[in-house]
């Protein structure tokens, strides 16, 4: 604790606090361009950071990591465009609130949240960074297995419409998941016998064809363009401030998902979120009110991705361990300084790790202070009619696309997605599961398979500790508890009739 | 702002510019960026070798070297794209063990061959693989640790490189271990940290931070010369197997065809570069160990050629097909 106080000067020297808002600023412009991540931007800036001190470097970097999580919301909210993969479920609520005219309010909790789950998950890291070290070393296949199979499950049941159709997309997300190299054996899967698709399908093809172009799609017949203006007083700000109680549980619950989910390697702010969300629809109460434009199922996934995305530096630097791509460039730029991450990166250099701490909740208040005001500026947006976005939607996606791995091929995979997401939308299936399917299915195959090598074939390894029959024991509760719930329901009904015809046969 | 004149001038002058800019091409090469292909991600261990590299050869070919990471398919996907460039010395690769010696036998789609596809520029870095179990593990020498390979051991590698190195010890010391693939040895280390698994081979620089706090014990390094910054650490030849030598290595290829003046020129320039002494130490900071050894061109190409050789020869007697 005392450690975090020697690094407030250092996040307030001039210079750094003129790189974390420069950080930050382009996170968010490119958190809100769809389909322009934090990873494109990062790539780009990393040799720039050559010239930069250590510290200063890793602050600017991290700054555009965390402030692409507040900017993603933005579209996704008004656009129904996830600016990054893991504000795609805020899509849910987000959109539909924005579609009644509640932009303004969708926006705020989203800011809030994300600055509340930010806090959350920096609080974590100054006082919890041992124990959350230690949390996420305990993780091996076992726990990761059980971990995914209750994300998948809760993909598949707790986000978007009808179960059976959740289960299917789940399904067809882990298949498109398995193109490309198996890590075991090195076969190559489903290729087409083209390279280009050995590493398998890009992810950001994957969620900006399935969530962005169906968009604009099938808004393209839409002739009633001039959506009315929504001006936002400062009066209406006031209330909604007032409404903003009742989120605060959600935010609560989001953030410790978040701040649990951050450091495990693979997992990230991505999985956070879904996982976030389906908790709250869950025990949030008035499930059938999620999907419709609940301001909870902002909050929730808003807190989670926030509070993750600040956990997450706790491996990379304690452990040198990056959990996510993203992070694996910010390690590279502190390599390139000759700084090695490791358990003696805290130790020996206490003023980069606090200084980096530090400067995360300075960028987190900078984020909020730039949005909180420009939300009547960006809820205008909605207004402009849409013909005027889609070209420069499309350019952006395709642009963003080609900038992660400079591939023309993933231009391709977006179109495809993209005519296949359009299929999915026009027969009412939700993209969000097979979203949900394609990023956790590799993984729970690498775990299963590596957690029954290490056992020599026992499935009781993946029972084995703890946290593994704890988390499996919530995933059956999760698949059982609609059941029990459904049959509770009939036999209550029956109960009824059954009196009331006893009440009718009375003479 | 511009007026018709003004334009002119422009257009003229730009002509001008672009008629001067090929003669004084023939007689300096490179009159433009060179571009060095890196078949992998941003930020990652091979990244940032070739950008500390690329810096510093600026320098001495007063041209920028302008990094264009192309990854996919563990390396294939830049590698194809650095055969099908144009041979003029402008487009040059950055090409490791397992994209050059490697792949072509593990994989049908990395179709090239290494040996007639590209010629050698220079040789940057030699590291062994080494041999670590978490520090509190019963296993503290060689001896112990082959008593306890026979018996049900589990050796995470984190990519094909360190697993052919692993197998080729396995084969040569008699040893049996299960090995458990990883995408990465990052993803590797939480697991043998925690004693999931019971040691790991992997390269140096993922491990020296973790060995220097005592949570890794190094057991042996495969090269046949001492690694500096494990200088106790046994070698596999001194511990009897003789000659045995597995390095990883990192080098820098141009697509055939290129004309030999100008190979020469980036080979000098490479070279200078190594011997930069604040290049060597920077290259030493991330865990590269920068070859001394100084290759020509040619000596670059022989030594690749003798590693494609010698991998295409121990992938086969293993019994692997590439897929």
């Amino acid at each position: 604790m005392m450690d975090f106080f020697q690094g407030i000067p250092v996040a307030l020297q001039p210079i750094n606090l003129f790189y974390v808002l420069a950080g930050v600023v382009l996170g968010n412009i490119v958190g809100v361009l769809p389909g322009i991540g934090a990873i494109a931007a990062i790539s780009i800036l990393l040799p720039v950071t050559f010239y930069l001190e250590p510290t200063t470097a890793v602050i600017m970097l991290a700054g555009v990591y965390y402030g692409a999580e507040y900017g993603g919301s933005i579209a996704s909210i008004l656009l129904n465009l996830p600016g990054t993969a893991s504000n795609a479920i805020t899509t849910l609520d987000g959109y539909p609130m924005a579609k009644r005219g509640d932009a303004g309010l969708a926006l705020l909790t989203a800011q809030l949240s994300s600055l509340a789950g930010g806090t959350f998950g920096i609080l974590c890291m100054v006082l919890l960074s041992p124990l959350i070290v230690r949390f996420s070393l305990s993780f091996g296949p076992a726990e990761y297995f059980a971990t995914l199979f209750l994300g998948l499950v809760a993909g598949s049941v707790a986000v978007g419409g009808a179960p059976i159709r959740g289960v299917a997309m789940v399904l067809f997300g882990m298949l498109l998941g398995t193109i490309g190299l198996d890590l075991n054996s090195g076969v190559a899967r489903f290729d087409m016998g083209t390279p280009n698709l050995l590493d398998g399908l890009s992810i950001v093809a994957v969620a900006m064809g399935l969530f962005g172009i169906p968009e604009v799609i099938s808004n393209l017949g839409d002739r009633n363009d001039g959506r009315h203006a929504i001006t936002i007083t400062a009066r209406e700000m006031f209330t909604a401030f007032k409404r903003l109680k009742r989120i605060i549980p959600s935010i609560l619950r989001g953030a410790s998902v978040g701040s649990l989910m951050g450091p495990l390697p693979g997992a990230g702010p991505t999985i956070a979120s879904f996982l976030a969300y389906s908790l709250e629809r869950s025990v949030g109460g008035k499930k059938h009110e999620f999907g419709t434009g609940r301001i909870n199922g902002i909050a929730a996934p808003e807190a989670a991705n926030n509070a993750a995305a600040q956990t997450a530096f706790i491996p990379t630097m304690t452990l040198g361990i990056p959990g996510t791509p993203t992070m694996a460039i910010i390690l590279g730029a502190l390599m390139i300084h000759g700084i090695a991450p490791g358990p003696q990166l805290v130790s020996g250099h206490p003023e980069l790790f606090w200084g980096l701490v530090a400067s995360f909740w300075i960028g987190n208040i900078i984020l909020v202070v730039l949005n909180v005001p420009l939300i009547g500026v960006w809820a205008r947006l909605i207004s402009v009619p849409r013909r005027f976005f889609f070209p420069v939607i499309i350019a952006l996606i395709c642009a963003g696309v080609f900038g992660v791995a400079n591939s023309t091929f993933d231009i391709w995979a977006v179109l495809v997605m993209g005519v296949f997401g359009t299929v999915l939308r026009f027969f009412g299936f939700s993209p969000a599961p097979l979203l949900v399917g394609f990023v956790l299915g590799p993984m729970i195959e690498e775990h299963l398979r590596r957690a029954l090598m290490i056992s020599g074939g026992e499935f009781a390894y993946l029972f084995s500790s703890p946290t593994a029959i704890v988390l499996h024991s919530i995933t059956l509760l999760m698949v059982i508890s609609p059941i029990v719930g459904a049959i509770w329901k009939r036999r209550r009904r029956l109960a009824q009739s059954k009196t009331t015809r006893e009440m009718d046969q009375r003479p | 702002m511009f007026n018709k004149r003004g334009f002119l001038k422009m257009v003229v002058g730009a002509m001008t510019l672009a008629t001067a800019t090929p003669a004084l091409a023939q007689d300096s090469f490179p009159s433009k960026p060179v571009r060095l292909i890196v078949p992998y991600s941003p930020g990652g261990g091979t990244d940032v070798t070739a950008r500390i590299v690329a810096d510093g050869m600026s320098k001495y070919l007063s041209q920028p070297v302008v990094v264009e990471n192309r990854p996919g398919a563990s390396g294939t996907v830049g590698t194809l794209l650095a055969k099908e460039a144009d041979a003029d010395g402008y487009n040059i690769l950055f090409g490791i063990q397992a994209t050059l010696a490697l792949n072509p036998s593990l994989f049908t789609s990395a179709t090239y061959d290494s040996k007639e596809d590209f010629t050698g520029v220079a040789l940057l870095s030699e590291s062994p693989y080494v041999i670590t179990v978490p520090g509190a593990s019963d296993i503290t020498d060689y001896e112990s640790f082959a008593d306890a390979a026979n018996d049900n051991m589990t050796m995470a590698n984190g990519g094909s490189a360190a697993l052919l190195a692993a197998r080729l010890l396995a084969r040569q010391a008699d040893l049996n271990f299960t090995n458990i693939p990883y995408p990465g040895s990052g993803d590797a280390i939480s697991d043998i940290l925690a004693g999931r698994v019971n040691a790991m081979i992997s390269s140096p620089v993922s491990v020296l931070p973790h060995v220097e706090s005592g949570a890794l014990r190094p057991i042996l390094v495969t090269s046949s010369e001492s690694y500096p910054a494990l200088a106790d650490t046994p070698t596999a030849d001194s511990l009897g197997f003789d000659g045995f030598n597995v390095v990883g290595w990192y080098s820098v290829v141009a697509p055939a065809g290129v004309p030999q003046d100008r190979i020469d020129i980036l080979n000098a320039a490479f070279n200078e570069t190594l011997a930069d002494e604040a290049v060597r130490q920077k290259l030493i900071d991330v865990g590269v160990t920068p070859s001394s050894r100084g290759l020509d061109a040619a000596a670059t190409s022989a030594f690749i050629a003798s590693e494609v050789d010698l991998w295409s020869k121990e992938i086969a007697d293993a019994g692997i097909e590439a897929k």
